[in-house]
This record gives structure tokens, sequence and C-alpha cells, in this order.
């Protein structure tokens, strides 16, 4: 072999090397990135809603929303929205709090947060985060009449609708995922606080 | 005998490993410049990346190959441009081979989509640049072996050439034409 062409062999082994060090890397990554993808599913839910009112309808009110999620992979993610739609089920109506017709006449709005990429909520690897979403509900609106609907014990139970977190990965800069989770009733009755 | 064959096995074993290296290269830089996301390093320009490293590396395959005939090097361009799409493949599959995934039809038909997109941008270039790789290593870079060959070829012709020159003398010299005879002089 011609002395420069040993070169070039030297240099197209190290090249080859090089290149199976970032074949092997982008292949753990994507299954790890796969693995978070696929077993987000049931890593999120609504835990609490809390209720900051007075119970005064000329008084402005705030719903808090909490939510859990636990990062089931090997990487870590970060949660970059979480989104939802409040509603308050009147207990009066003897119709379940899934009915559509229902929840057209009990929402109260949206709520949620979303954060530009590398100011989310990061989640380690098999870790848990509480990621918090509110309401805010102004006296003298229509919001402000369907949320005052207690029953007969004074308890409210609102219905959180549509949840979604959208996340993405710490160290990758892949396109954000939406996850829609289970909706959540309160079927105990919440009290106000505040 | 068995050294000559030894001497071919391993002539072709030394093919397959420049082969081998070669995918892993096509492979690993498309994979950092196509599915940059999951890449553990920031190549510049994706698209100069897909064009060029495939390129350069058939070049270089086809360098290695100068001891070898031009056809050996454009097959192992394309053993070279097959084996990366399987590496590719393999990249796309590793969710699945690692038993995160399952193999549904949606993500067959995504693999199948990818593979051709590879196959499409990859081959061309890959046997282009092992054949201009091993016509420039001729030209420039020959090895030893190529230039003693080279050597007794020419050696031999010189010696066909004396050997016919020399025939060529001694049969002018065996065969003597006959001399003229002088024309005839009449009597009376």
């Amino acid at each position: 072999m011609h002395v420069i062409a040993r070169v070039l062999a030297a240099a197209y082994v190290a090249l080859a090397v090089f290149a199976a060090f970032v074949f092997v890397q982008a292949s753990v990554n994507l299954v790890n990135v796969t693995e978070v993808t696929l077993r987000m599913e049931d890593s999120a839910a609504v835990t609490a809603v809390e209720i900051v009112w007075s119970e005064n309808v000329s008084e402005a009110a705030e719903v808090r929303v909490f939510v859990n999620v636990t990062n089931p992979g090997r990487v870590a993610i970060e949660v970059i929205a979480l989104e939802f739609v409040l509603h308050m089920n009147d207990t009066s109506d003897p119709r379940p709090w899934y009915n559509e017709e229902k929840r057209d006449a009990t929402e109260i709005g949206s709520g949620g947060f979303s954060e530009r990429r590398g100011q989310g909520t990061v989640v380690p690897p098999g870790e848990t985060r509480s990621l918090e979403g509110a309401v805010s509900v102004v006296p003298n609106t229509v919001r402000m009449t369907r949320l005052a609907k207690p029953d007969a014990d004074g308890r409210y139970h609102p219905v959180v609708w549509d949840p979604w977190i959208a996340y993405t990965f710490v160290d990758f800069d892949v396109t954000s995922t939406r996850m829609y989770f289970a909706p959540f009733h309160e079927q105990e009755g919440v009290l106000p606080s505040g | 005998m068995a050294k000559g064959r030894l001497s071919g096995l391993r002539r072709w074993a030394l093919v397959l490993v420049w082969i081998v290296l070669g995918a892993l290269t096509i492979a690993g830089f498309f994979i950092a410049a196509f599915f940059g996301a999951f890449s553990p390093i920031e190549v510049g320009d994706p698209g100069a990346v897909i064009l060029l490293v495939p390129i350069l590396t058939g070049f270089l395959l086809g360098i290695l190959l100068t001891d070898e005939e031009i056809v050996v090097a454009a097959g192992a361009g394309v053993l070279t441009a097959v084996l990366s799409i399987a590496f590719v493949g393999l990249f796309l599959m590793s969710p699945v081979l690692a038993g995160v995934a399952r193999a549904t039809q949606p993500f067959a038909a995504f693999l199948s989509s990818r593979i051709v997109l590879s196959t499409i941008v990859l081959f061309p270039l890959v046997v282009v640049g092992s054949v201009i790789g091993r016509g420039i290593g001729d030209l420039f870079l020959p090895s030893p072996r190529v230039k003693q060959q080279l050597e007794e070829i020419r050696e031999e012709t010189r010696r066909w050439h004396e050997a016919l020159d020399r025939l060529e003398h001694r049969s002018r010299d065996e065969v003597q034409l006959p001399e003229p005879k002088p024309p005839e002089q009449r009597k009376g």
C-alpha cells in the first residue's frame, strides 16, 4: 500500500470508530426517548383540587388544580405546559358529571400554564413532580354563578376535564409531546379555604 | 497452493473489513445528520453531511482498494451502501430490538419510508465515490506491489520485443535472395 494510502487507511479506521460511537449512543438515546414516550400514558394524574374562596359571590375565587407527573424512563423530561377545562358539578342535576350536555352547562373555564423550553418543570428519571394550574373566577360573571354550586353539605365537586401536559426532553431537542390523561371528579367534595 | 488460498482469503477479509468500517462511518454520520436530536454530536449542516460523507467514505474506500480491480471497488461500494442502510434500519429498529416498543404497522410504514429515503440518498453517492477513489488511487497512489507488477509487465514486453527483433534479424541473415542474372548477350 502506498504511504499516503496508509495514512488515509488510518484516518478511515479512526472515522469509523468515531461513527460507531455516534451510532451506539444515538441508538441508546432513541431507545430511552421511545421508552418514555410509550410509558408516559399512565404517568400523570390530577391529585387534588383546592378552592381558595370565601364563598362570597362578590369576591374573586381561585381554583387550583394539582397534577402529579412521574418520569417512567431513564432520561430527564421537562414539562412545559399543563392545560385543562374546569367544571363544577352541580349535584342537584341527576345526570352524571361526565355527561356532555351537563358539562356544557357547568364549564367554568380553562386553566394551566405554558412555558418556554428550558423554563418548564424538569422531572428526573424515576421521580415525581407536582404541577399546579389555576383558574381565576371574578365576581358577577357566569363563571362565578357556575362555581357557586355546593352540595347539601356545603362541599364542592369540581371536575377537571381534558387535562393534558406537554413535555419535552432535557437532553434531546425533540418536538414536544402532548399527553392527555384521565379526567378528574372530586367525588368526596372539597371545602373552600381562605 | 494453500498459501495462495490463505493470501486470497486475507485479501477478501481485508476488503470486507473496509466495507464494514465504511458502512459504519456512513451510517453514523447519516444518523447524526438525519436524526440529529438523538445524536451525541452536533453536525453543522445536515444536508452537507448527508451528501459529502458517503462520497468521501466511498472515495477513501476506492483508494484503499487500489490493488483490486475496479469492479471489486464498485462492488465494495454497493455492499457498503447496502450495509450502511442496514445499519440505519438497525438504528430505527433499536426500540423494538430493546423490547421497549412493539413493531406495529404504522411503525413498519415509518421504517420502510426512512429506509427507502436512505437508499435513494446513500446508494449512488457511495458507489460513485468508490469508483472515483479507485481511479484516483490507481493514478496517483499505486501500491509497491502494483508498481512491481507494472515493472514486470514492462520488462516482459521489452524481452518480447528483443526476441522479436532477434528473430527478424536471423531470418534476414538465413534467407539469401538469389543474385539477379545479367541479361544474356546473343551470339551472331
